[in-house]
């Protein structure tokens, strides 16, 4: 039984200063056990500008057990997958406390974004390029962030006409962005695959 | 809820978001609610708290006064808690300390409303807690009347599990904001007549009739949980804790009651077999003294 009441304050709490924090959280339906959250990419790193999203399933052993959280935005990060938005965070695993919330998990992850720790990476790629490579990884991670975590790059509305023109049909193609929080690429993947 | 009364956030569970109810206090200082502290221990080694990562191997006892103070500034809220509680353990069928107020000064003060200092006292001074630290079974004392070395209860003769425990500053902030003039004055006293008790005596007798279990620092903690995993150290009763001095899981030898029928049984650690402490029951079970005991031995 996941504890709704807890989830709903946490909800109230975080949504209350997500001007100050650039967090926020999202229910996913009605039920407590799928959410979306938001991050800001912290100003400073390549990561400056791009909204993230994240998404977050609740055990049913939540806050004694730590929320299963993975980036819905593609992100260049070296303990972050660039494949599947898996992420390598101690806090998310066996130093998880049933006194963070999600606010404070997702405060963890706007760190984790502006200090990598190349040397216990998720991505190995990725962590290499870091320690070898400083300025293309750094290349990379803004270009992704400019592709995949900014919005303002390209209207929504431009993008479910790119989609259409491509011939899936328009309704799909809104719901199918939608999921996969704007990325056009990620929604053509998901079209293709029907 | 109609009337809702402002929590002030300290006196809010840092695991469920609510008020604190039944409050237990862990030798960190740290405070949350009975049946959170509890679900949040680990069953397999030494737990951490979850505010400080403070590391602790026994399951405190309620704190009353905290309790108390509780129910006289938030009522209608306690009251909500308390059916919600009991809704809840009804479905565990397992149920949380039932607290009689056997302490008769604070069964009296429950009759009158307002927070009044002899909510607060200190059992060894009887003066209003000045630092106030709990002790693992729940019981206030100020920081300058228990023994250093080895604190154990007066009220209740438990030992303190694994040293001195810290000032609950929640409580100590509390008492100070509620009452700044006893507060300054106990301050003033302590300044000029600086009082170690004479309560060393009493914890020396405890240690010389059983002194069989050495308090463990929190290095020592988890070393002694990691060597058991390794194979060697003593054997842990995976989520079994001991029904006296709250040792969880318990360390080397398990006494099970045969006799009690409550789906959560009866257990001890060897410590508590041996010297026969009386602390409450945690989980309100109906122990009696003729029942009988069983020797666990670790299952391979």
């Amino acid at each position: 039984m996941v504890d709704c009441a807890r989830i709903q304050k946490e909800l109230v709490d975080c949504n209350k200063d997500k001007g100050i924090s650039g967090i926020s959280i999202t229910l996913d339906g009605d039920e407590f056990t799928h959410l979306t959250g938001t991050i800001t990419g912290p100003v400073g790193t390549p990561y400056e500008g791009g909204i993230f999203k994240i998404d977050i399933q609740m055990p049913g052993e939540y806050p004694f057990e730590p929320p299963k959280m993975r980036f819905l935005t593609k992100v260049w990060h070296p303990n972050i997958s660039s494949q599947n938005g898996a992420i390598c965070l101690d806090i998310l695993k066996d130093q998880w406390s049933p006194a963070l919330t999600l606010k404070t998990a997702l405060l963890s992850l706007q760190a984790l974004l502006s200090a990598p720790e190349p040397t216990d990476p998720q991505d190995a790629v990725v962590a290499e390029q870091y320690l070898r490579d400083y300025p293309t990884f750094a290349g990379t991670a803004r270009y992704w962030t400019e592709t995949f975590a900014k919005r303002s790059s390209m209207g929504i509305e431009e993008k479910v006409q790119k989609l259409v023109e491509m011939g899936f049909p328009d309704g799909l193609v809104r719901k199918t962005l939608e999921m996969v929080g704007g990325d056009e690429n990620m929604a053509l993947e998901k079209l293709c695959m029907g | 809820m109609e009337e809702a009364e402002q929590i002030d956030d300290s006196f809010v569970c840092g695991i469920c978001l609510e008020l604190l109810h039944k409050p237990v206090v862990l030798a960190c200082g740290h405070m949350s609610c009975f049946w959170c502290a509890h679900d949040a221990m680990n069953l397999r080694k030494e737990s951490h708290c979850p505010i400080c990562r403070h590391v602790y191997n026994h399951f405190p006892s309620i704190c009353e006064i905290l309790h108390v103070l509780l129910r006289k500034k938030y009522p209608i809220t306690c009251q909500i808690r308390e059916m919600q509680l009991l809704e809840e353990e009804k479905k565990r069928d397992v149920f949380s300390t039932q607290l009689h107020f056997s302490n008769s000064r604070i069964n009296s003060e429950l009759t009158t409303p307002a927070v009044s200092i002899s909510d607060a006292l200190c059992i060894t001074c009887k003066k209003m807690l000045f630092q106030p630290v709990i002790l693992n079974c729940g019981h206030a004392y100020c920081k300058s009347c228990l023994a250093e070395d080895e604190p154990s209860c007066q009220f209740c003769q438990t030992p303190h599990p694994n040293g001195f425990p810290k000032v609950c500053l929640v409580l100590d902030s509390f008492f100070g904001t509620e009452f700044p003039q006893e507060y300054a004055q106990r301050r003033q006293d302590l300044q000029h007549n600086p009082v170690r008790c004479q309560q060393g005596i009493a914890s020396l007798a405890w240690t010389t009739s059983a002194n069989q279990e050495v308090p463990l620092s929190n290095i020592e903690l988890s070393q002694s949980y990691s060597a058991s995993t390794s194979g060697s150290g003593p054997y842990f009763h995976y989520g079994v804790g001991c029904d006296y001095c709250g040792m969880y899981p318990i360390a080397g030898e398990r006494y099970r009651c045969k006799d009690c029928v409550e789906s959560i049984g009866f257990d001890l650690c060897g410590t508590c077999y041996n010297t026969g402490s009386n602390s409450p029951r945690r989980f309100n079970q109906q122990h009696k003294e003729g029942h009988s005991f069983e020797l666990v031995t670790q299952r391979r």
